[in-house]
């Protein structure tokens, strides 16, 4: 018998992304984004999601001001070396975004909780800060076994989750180099936090290429939904030994989400008006997009 | 002999002062370039200082991955977490999988620097939100790493890049790190393990703790900047500061091994002076 292909288009794939779902996507700060996909639901016109996150930037922001989210779990939304997040921003002093502060490294628990199927995680030393205190799931308790005060986490418990990754099989098995950072190692916990897992992938790569490096597979078939292929998937934000961030465009989405009719536009011409991923890039224009390209030889 | 010296290179040297032999140092990226300064650069130049002077087994790591990167290998202050610049920085170690290859939650970092918008009199956080957190007058980040470096670890040097009235506050709007409410009983009344901020560095001044008591006190005012100026920019009611210490001038051995090892091309905390 013949194995099942995962393969979707990023349309179709979008629909397991139901209205009211608690998103994760894949990532880091203003690195590896799913960016494509993210695209993709906001001309889906996808309602009411809540983004479960650990430092978020313009996976958020894009999607916040594309009216698609109404609360977002985190400890972070911004753009780094580019400022504020504009639509973060606004959307939570008009008190249109609903923000629950977590702290940084707790995110990163509150989905290892999720991966070992519990309901919380243990913390120590949140007393007295307005985290615990404005946040009625946050619980106290006294450790069984110490007595120390301490406070249950409620787990990130995503609906779906969304990574981009470099390649993979039809299949769903998943490379991911071992050369990582910060955001391919939390896409590797994402990846076993959540039973709806969706890859966007750089390339499709042969059966051969695959079983000559086995090791890699760090997200295997069984733990995947759907896969998507998508190049360049995460930009304008970087891609681990891929390509770099594309100031450029980082710059001009700054420029456009100050404005509602100027992020309008720009959702118009780079989303609505765009069929799909290629159509995108093409009005990025290749020869920009070969500029981003880096040298890694350490994968 | 060298006889001036810029306030970054005052600040680094007296930072540098307060680690021992043996510690680890964590600092990591900040929003902002006047932040970057304060979080990123002093903090790494005070470090190497320290490895130089009197503590060279002190392990810095720089952006939570790079153990004791080579700072004058470097063309520019990296400005992103997890790029190609940071990558390709010479270093003795890089961490790379999550969770790291150390424990915060052990205690294996000694001391971090930390900053935000507000800062009041028991040494509490803000970098959240100004106004009602549910329907903030000015949204800003978020707590970030804030909440562990306040609670995980050994020390927290803060970091103010500006100081004026509206961040040195009697009570912070949001508190994302804690300080000594009630003081060192207070802190672990609430179940916070370690730590605590110890002090608070800025362009005029450097506060410390009573740590018994629980409350900020000015523990040096940089030379030039007057006691007047300083309760003028202050949100706080200042103790009597008749016979307040000024700040230590850096020696011109420390600042000669700043500008010729440490920050050669100037790109650290140089500026000013290139």
């Amino acid at each position: 018998m013949k194995k099942s292909e995962k393969l979707l288009s990023l349309k179709d794939a979008t629909q397991l992304v139901n209205d009211g779902s608690r998103l994760a996507l894949g990532g880091f700060g203003i690195y590896q984004r799913p960016m494509a996909f993210v695209r993709e639901l906001i001309k889906q016109k996808v309602k009411n999601l809540t983004i479960v996150g650990v430092v978020n930037s313009i996976e958020a922001d894009i999607l916040i001001g594309s009216n698609c989210l109404s609360a977002i779990e985190t400890s972070y939304v911004g753009f780094e070396k580019y400022g504020i997040a504009p639509n973060f921003r606004k959307y939570s002093e008009k008190g249109k975004l609903r923000v629950i502060n977590y702290p940084e490294l707790l995110s990163v628990d509150r989905f290892r909780a999720s991966q070992e199927n519990l309901d919380f995680w243990p913390a120590t030393g949140l007393g007295g800060t307005d985290i615990v205190k404005l946040n009625k799931d946050i619980k106290s308790f006294k450790s069984p076994i110490s007595k120390k005060l301490l406070h249950a986490l409620p787990a990130a418990k995503p609906d779906v989750v969304v990574i981009h990754a470099l390649a993979g099989d039809p299949y769903g098995n998943i490379i991911i180099p071992s050369y990582k950072n910060m955001a391919q190692s939390l896409d590797i916990i994402l990846s076993r936090s959540c039973n709806n897992v969706i890859i966007t992938i750089e390339k499709i790569v042969s059966d051969n290429f695959m079983k000559k490096h086995p090791h890699l597979i760090e997200i295997p078939s069984h733990r995947v939904k759907a896969v998507c292929l998508a190049p360049y998937g995460a930009h304008p934000t970087s891609m681990l030994g891929r390509y770099s961030e594309d100031e450029k465009h980082w710059v001009e989405y700054i420029k456009a989400s100050k404005k509602n009719e100027d992020f309008k536009k720009y959702i118009n011409k780079y989303i609505n008006s765009a069929n799909g991923n290629n159509s995108y890039l093409n009005k990025i224009g290749g020869a920009h997009l070969s500029s981003l390209l880096q040298v890694d030889v350490q994968k | 002999m060298i006889n001036n010296y810029t306030l970054n290179e005052l600040l680094a040297v007296n930072l540098s002062k307060e680690f021992k032999n043996g510690e680890v140092g964590f600092t990591g990226l900040a929003t902002g370039k006047q932040a970057t300064l304060y979080i990123t650069a002093i903090p790494l130049v005070a470090m190497e200082l320290a490895k130089r002077t009197h503590a060279p087994d002190l392990n810095i790591i720089f952006a939570g991955w790079i153990q004791n990167p080579d700072l004058s290998k470097i063309d520019k202050l990296p400005e992103a977490e997890y790029d190609e610049t940071l990558r390709d920085i010479p270093c003795e170690a890089q961490y790379l999988s999550y969770p790291y290859q150390y424990s915060y939650k052990r205690g294996d970092i000694s001391f971090a620097f930390g900053s935000g918008v507000q800062v009041d009199k028991v040494g509490n956080i803000n970098s959240v939100s100004i106004g009602d957190p549910k329907k903030p007058k000015v949204r800003m980040v978020g707590p970030i790493f804030l909440p562990e470096h306040f609670s995980q670890f050994g020390r927290e040097y803060i970091m103010m890049p500006h100081h004026e009235k509206r961040s040195f506050v009697n009570k912070v709007d949001y508190i994302a790190g804690v300080g000594y409410p009630g003081g060192k009983k207070g802190r672990k009344a609430l179940g916070i393990p370690r730590g605590g901020p110890e002090l608070v560095i800025t362009p005029k001044c450097i506060f410390e703790f009573n740590k018994t008591k629980g409350f900020i006190k000015v523990r040096s005012i940089h030379p030039g900047v007057s006691t007047e100026d300083l309760r003028n920019s202050t949100g706080f009611e200042l103790e009597n500061l008749d016979n307040i210490n000024t700040t230590k001038i850096p020696t011109s051995e420390e600042l000669q091994i700043i500008r010729e090892k440490i920050d050669p091309k100037g790109i650290l905390i140089g500026e000013i002076y290139k």
